[in-house]
Formats: C-alpha cells, sequence, structure tokens
C-alpha cells in the first residue's frame, strides 16, 4: 500500500505574519472601539501615550496639528498640497513590511510590528523646512533610522542608502491616468554616514500618537530635518543599501533645481526662487506672518556640518 | 405722458404690465456690460477668497492659497477676454460687449495677485522683490504680462478710444494675447513636477491664439478680392479727395470697407429726432426713429431711407453677409442682417463712424 506524503502547502497560502499579527490588533482594536464607546467623551484618536522626549527637540513651538496634517507635498494622491489629505484615507497601511536588501549581510522583508516591537519610540520636535519655502515645527514619533539598518548588518562596501515608497495605484490616485506628475516609485537617497547620523529617524507618529496619518506618509516614513521636506521620503517600502548614490526622484526631474545632498541652505537659491528666508506656517495670522531666515542645515549645524567638512555646498547642493 | 394716460383707463392690467416693464428694465440694467451687479459679481471670488483668507479657513499656508487665486482668476478672466470672439464666430452667443469688462476683471485681479505678492509675500522688501526680478525667470515673466495690461486697461475707455483712433487702439489692445501667453507661461514656470492644471490653460490660450490667426488669414487675404470698387456711382471722386476729406478711421471704415470697433462709436446712443446722413457725401440715410438698441454696440436701425443706400453680397471672415452701401456716393456703411427685432425684419448695423446726425430742431426756429 503505497502511503503518499501530503504536498507541501503553497506559499501562497500561509498567512502572512503582518496579516496574522493585523488579525490580532483588528480583536484589540475592537476591544479599544467598546472602550471607547463606553466612554462617549473620549476623543476618537488613540489618546497620546508618553512617549519619552528626545534631547533632540527644539523647543519652538510646534505648528497646528491641523496644518501639518492637512497642508501635504505627497505627490502620489495629486500636487495640490490639500489633496493627500483628502485622497489617501482610502490607503492601507495594514499590513505593511518593508524590505531590506542590497548591500547588508542580513537582507530581510520585516513587518512593521516587527519593526516598532524592536525599537524604543521616542519624541523629537523638529523644524520641517520645505524647499518651497515655508517651513513647520513637527512633534514626530519616532526612532533612529541607525537601529533599524543595524540590523541586516551592512557590508563595509555600502557607501549609500536608497529608499522607495509604495507604488499602489489602486489607491494612489496620481499613479494612474494619463497625466502623472513623477514617475514612480518615489525615490531618495542618503550617504550611509548621513543615515546612520542619530538626527536620522523613521517617524510612525506624531502629536503623542502613535500611528501616523495617511497624508503624512504612513505608517512609516523617514525624517531628515536638515535637509529640504522632500528628502524624508514617505511611507517607505523598501532601504537599499548600495555602493554608488543612487538616483533620487526629483534630481532626475530636474537635477538642476533639486541636488542629491540638498542641505538647507540659505546661500544656495532654488534656481528658480530664493532660500534665504522662509515664511513659518501658522504665525502671524497666516496672511501677515514676517518672513524668517533660514538657518544653515536648518539650524541643525551644531550636529551636522561636520559631515559635510571640505565640501563645496555650492557644488553639492 | 402717455403711460399716465393708461394707467387712469385701464388701471389693474397697465399696473402689472408697468410692473413687469420696470422688472424687466431693471432686469437689463443689471445685465448691462460695465454695470455695477457685474462688476460685484466678477470682484465676488476675490472678496470671498481673502474673508476666508483672514478667517483662517484657507488651509494652513493662507498667504499662498491667496495670491494664487487671485492670479488664477486674473488668468481666467484673460482667457475668457478672448474666448468671447471666437465664440461669436464660431455661431455661440454674442457675449463681445461684455469683453471691456471682463477685460477689466483681469486687470483688477493681476493688480490684486501682484499687490499681495508685494505687500504680503514680500513684505514690501525692495531687495527681496528686485532680486526676483531679475533673477527668477518666472517673476519677470509675470510682471511683463501685468505690464502689458496697465496701458490696455487704461485706455479701456470710450475717450481713451477716440484719442487713439480705432486702428492704433486695436493693434495696442492685440498684445492681450501676449499678456495672456506670458500669464500662462508664468504659471506653468512656477510649479514642481507636471501638474495638469497649468497646461490646461496654457493649451486653452494656445487654442485661442490659433483661431485668432485662423480667423485672420482669410480676412486679410479676403480684403482686396471681395472689395468691389467704390467708383461706379453719380458721386465718383478719385481716391484723394477722400483722403483729404475723411479722417483716417472714417476712410478705413467707408473707403476700404473695415469695421470699427463695436461700443466704440460717437452715434451708439444718439436719440435725437432727425436725420442720419453719410459722413462722406451728407446724404440722408436712416431717419432717427428707425435706430433701436441691438446690444451690438454698433446703431442699428430697422430700415432705410428709399433709395438711400444699396447693399451687395460680402462673403468676407467667413461669413455670408450683405454689405450696405452709401447709393450716392458708394461709401461702405454697414451690414444689413434679417434678424431684426422689430416689424420690418431688418437690422441694418452701421459704422457709427460712417454717419452724422442732423437734428430737427424741436422748438422749430432757424
Amino acid at each position: 500500500m503505497l502511503i503518499r506524503r501530503p504536498p507541501d502547502i503553497p506559499p501562497s497560502e500561509i498567512t502572512p505574519r503582518s496579516v496574522y499579527l493585523c488579525r490580532r490588533e483588528l480583536l484589540t482594536g475592537a476591544a479599544g472601539v467598546a472602550a471607547l464607546a463606553a466612554l462617549p467623551n473620549s476623543l476618537a484618536r488613540a489618546a497620546p501615550a508618553a512617549f519619552p522626549k528626545s534631547p533632540f527637540s527644539t523647543d519652538e513651538t510646534a505648528t497646528r496639528r491641523k496644518d501639518a496634517t492637512s497642508y501635504n507635498n505627497f505627490y502620489e494622491f495629486g500636487t495640490d498640497k490639500a489633496d493627500p489629505a483628502a485622497k489617501a484615507g482610502a490607503l492601507t497601511t495594514h499590513p505593511w513590511s518593508v524590505t531590506i536588501d542590497g548591500l547588508v549581510a542580513k537582507p530581510q522583508t520585516l513587518a512593521l510590528e516587527d519593526i516598532v516591537a524592536s525599537v524604543t519610540l521616542e519624541e523629537r520636535i523638529y523644524r520641517l523646512r520645505c524647499v518651497e519655502g515655508w517651513s513647520m515645527v513637527i512633534p514626530w514619533i519616532g526612532f533612529a533610522l541607525a537601529d533599524l539598518l543595524k540590523r541586516a548588518e551592512p557590508l563595509g562596501s555600502a557607501r549609500f542608502v536608497a529608499f522607495e515608497t509604495l507604488v499602489r495605484p489602486e489607491e494612489m490616485p496620481a499613479q494612474r491616468g494619463l497625466f502623472q506628475p513623477l514617475p514612480w516609485p518615489y525615490r531618495e537617497g542618503l550617504r550611509l554616514d548621513e543615515a546612520m547620523h542619530p538626527l536620522t529617524i523613521l517617524a510612525t507618529g506624531l502629536y503623542g500618537e502613535s500611528q501616523l496619518p495617511s497624508q503624512n506618509g504612513a505608517p512609516l516614513r523617514l525624517v531628515v530635518p536638515w535637509k529640504y521636506g522632500f528628502k524624508s521620503i514617505k511611507s517607505i517600502v523598501r532601504i537599499s543599501l548600495v555602493e554608488a548614490q543612487p538616483e533620487t526622484t526629483w534630481q532626475a526631474l530636474a537635477a538642476d533645481e533639486y541636488g542629491f545632498y540638498s542641505n538647507v541652505n540659505p546661500e544656495v537659491d532654488h534656481p528658480r526662487w530664493s532660500q534665504a528666508t522662509e515664511r513659518r506656517i501658522g504665525e502671524g495670522s497666516g496672511l501677515f506672518a514676517k518672513r524668517r531666515p533660514t538657518l544653515k542645515f536648518n539650524g541643525y549645524g551644531d550636529q551636522v556640518a561636520e559631515l559635510y567638512a571640505g565640501m563645496d555646498l555650492r557644488a553639492n547642493y | 405722458m402717455r403711460t399716465t394716460e393708461r394707467r387712469h383707463t385701464a388701471a389693474p392690467a397697465a399696473g402689472i404690465a408697468a410692473q413687469r416693464a420696470a422688472r424687466a428694465a431693471a432686469w437689463r440694467a443689471a445685465i448691462r456690460p460695465g454695470s455695477w451687479t457685474l462688476y460685484t459679481l466678477g470682484l465676488a471670488p476675490a472678496a470671498w477668497t481673502f474673508l476666508l483668507a483672514v478667517s483662517d479657513q484657507l488651509g494652513a499656508d493662507p498667504l499662498k492659497a491667496l495670491e494664487r487665486s487671485l492670479g488664477l482668476w486674473a488668468l481666467r478672466f484673460l482667457v475668457l477676454s478672448l474666448a468671447l470672439s471666437p465664440l461669436r464666430q464660431l455661431g455661440g452667443p454674442n457675449l463681445v460687449r461684455y469683453r471691456r469688462m471682463v477685460g477689466l476683471l483681469a486687470f483688477f485681479y493681476a493688480l490684486f495677485h501682484v499687490t499681495v505678492y508685494v505687500c504680503l509675500d514680500q513684505q514690501l522688501d525692495p531687495g527681496a522683490i528686485w532680486k526676483d526680478i531679475v533673477k527668477r525667470p518666472y517673476i519677470t515673466v509675470g510682471l511683463a504680462s501685468f505690464l502689458i495690461l496697465v496701458p490696455l486697461a487704461a485706455t479701456s475707455n470710450g475717450p481713451a478710444i477716440k484719442r487713439l483712433g480705432g486702428a492704433t487702439w486695436q493693434r495696442l489692445h492685440r498684445w492681450v494675447y501676449l499678456a495672456a501667453a506670458g500669464a500662462a507661461l508664468h504659471f506653468i514656470m512656477l510649479v514642481k513636477a507636471w501638474p495638469v492644471e497649468p497646461f490646461v490653460y496654457a493649451a486653452i490660450v494656445a487654442g485661442l491664439l490659433l483661431i485668432r490667426i485662423a480667423f485672420r488669414i482669410p480676412a486679410a487675404t479676403g480684403k482686396k478680392a471681395r472689395r468691389t470698387p467704390m467708383t461706379k456711382t453719380q458721386d465718383a471722386h478719385d481716391d484723394a479727395y477722400w483722403r483729404a476729406k475723411l479722417t483716417p478711421e472714417q476712410y478705413r471704415v467707408l473707403r476700404e470697407g473695415g469695421t470699427e470697433q463695436p461700443f466704440t462709436g460717437a452715434h451708439l446712443d444718439t436719440h435725437a429726432e432727425g436725420h442720419f446722413t453719410c459722413a462722406a457725401c451728407g446724404t440722408q440715410l436712416f431717419a432717427s426713429d428707425t435706430k433701436f438698441e441691438s446690444g451690438t454696440g454698433w446703431p442699428s436701425f430697422d430700415q432705410a431711407l428709399p433709395g438711400a443706400i444699396t447693399s451687395l453680397k460680402d462673403i468676407s471672415h467667413g461669413m455670408v453677409r450683405t454689405e450696405v452701401r452709401c447709393a450716392t456716393c458708394g461709401s461702405h456703411l454697414g451690414h444689413v442682417f434679417d434678424d431684426g427685432p422689430t416689424g420690418t425684419g431688418k437690422r441694418y448695423c452701421i459704422n457709427s463712424v460712417c454717419l452724422n446726425h442732423e437734428a430737427t430742431d424741436p422748438k422749430g426756429s432757424e
């Protein structure tokens, strides 16, 4: 009598860990909803947990949450700054996984929950300077990018880190149709020493909340406070360690306007506008805000200027 | 006098009729080109956006939103002002009489846009503004477009047209195409990446410019061919005679078959009793009581004096029309159409510059 071995379970039938974890989260979430229903006065937004304050935080007044979450550049949802808040609601951020590959000893794909569980989240209140000439102060919740990169054990040959945003046309309206503002995926990059710098974080939340609103780059985004905002790539799905300087989206689109470094620098103008001053969103009741001088490295020169010692910042804009 | 009499005889019906007439008159006054009602309507977006901006309802960056909205409305009105003439030529409604108002609204919005940039965005910092103008091509282009609009707005009135003469005025106002192209370019140059909106506006401006050129070529080439010589009349004079006798604008219209700018003529609102005569030879052409308000911007009559005019087929400008000339001296006067609102069914659309008015003295003196 022939006893046949049962066929292997095809990989497609295995519930991914992230989905399995989400199911558990759904249950706890349901419990949370029940608890909220019992407390009619409590806000629907998750109650801010107490995150440790980071010494890297600025003591400047934070931008209103409503402004920081309604005025966004996230071209996957449209080029108008109101588009992300209006259209990112449909973005599925659970399950979410991030692939770390390239020149690492341990290439891996990690569920977001795994990443968050392995780090200590803290609050970092950073200035954000957009290349367009406006700025905000945002209390991020996040952790040092270095902590994640170390898990994958970068090889000695790795000199740069390349990042990629999600491509999902069915949930990202500007990724479909005849007229698309950018080539996808959105790509960014850092030098490895910039990526390993303690100021460089991956954010998972803001304003005391553990989760990011989708329009701010949920569920995981980069924050590099001394560079123009577009360097801080949103909704990251892939981090690759590479040897050569990676091509980035804006550099590919207009290399004379957006350099690889894109450090905030009042002395080097954007070809189409001055970078000497900025308008802080929410100041002076909006219409009558006084422009403030833009600070070199967005005011983080003490910590990061040494990264660029001896470099011509005008040539390496 | 007549109305009061009527009111006495048939009180209720006449009352309602009078009310209706008053309402119709009020409505006509409201939609008259350049009425306060229409200007208020046209400027409402500016007032509304400003209110939203000062009351924190324009998002995180109300200044940029206000600045951009004003600029966009300037571009929209510019496009609209260019679209009115093609709209008529392509068989749409004739709204050309609103063109001056629409053009002025475009200028006002451009002025607000520049004001917000200078006062609120750059906070009256002359150094920063100067650097922007010389170093930022999109600012240079935008400012140039605005500067073009300034003389156009300043000459958008009857006296200025008379002072400049129709032909010069028209040549000056053709610059509006450059201003519109500049404004569209300014929009494209200031955005990042490839958003659709600025390119849509640029395409519309380009399309309007093409329509303009397309309509102009047959007009220009057809001009010489279609012109029936204006000499076969009993009062034949040579060209030198007319050049000496007529003003350049009169010569262009009467002897070259040109057309004056609508809403510019001296006789648009002439209603005094008497006759209108040929500006070239003095022959009586139309009785004053046959004149009516057509809204076209040219004096209009529902009939001519018997034998005063001759008509010819005119196929210029891609249209089939009936040209009207003075029967005595053969000078061009205008056109006649079969869409008159009165019993005659005719609408004699006559250039004001071709007419003089001879008043019948009401007191009968002299």
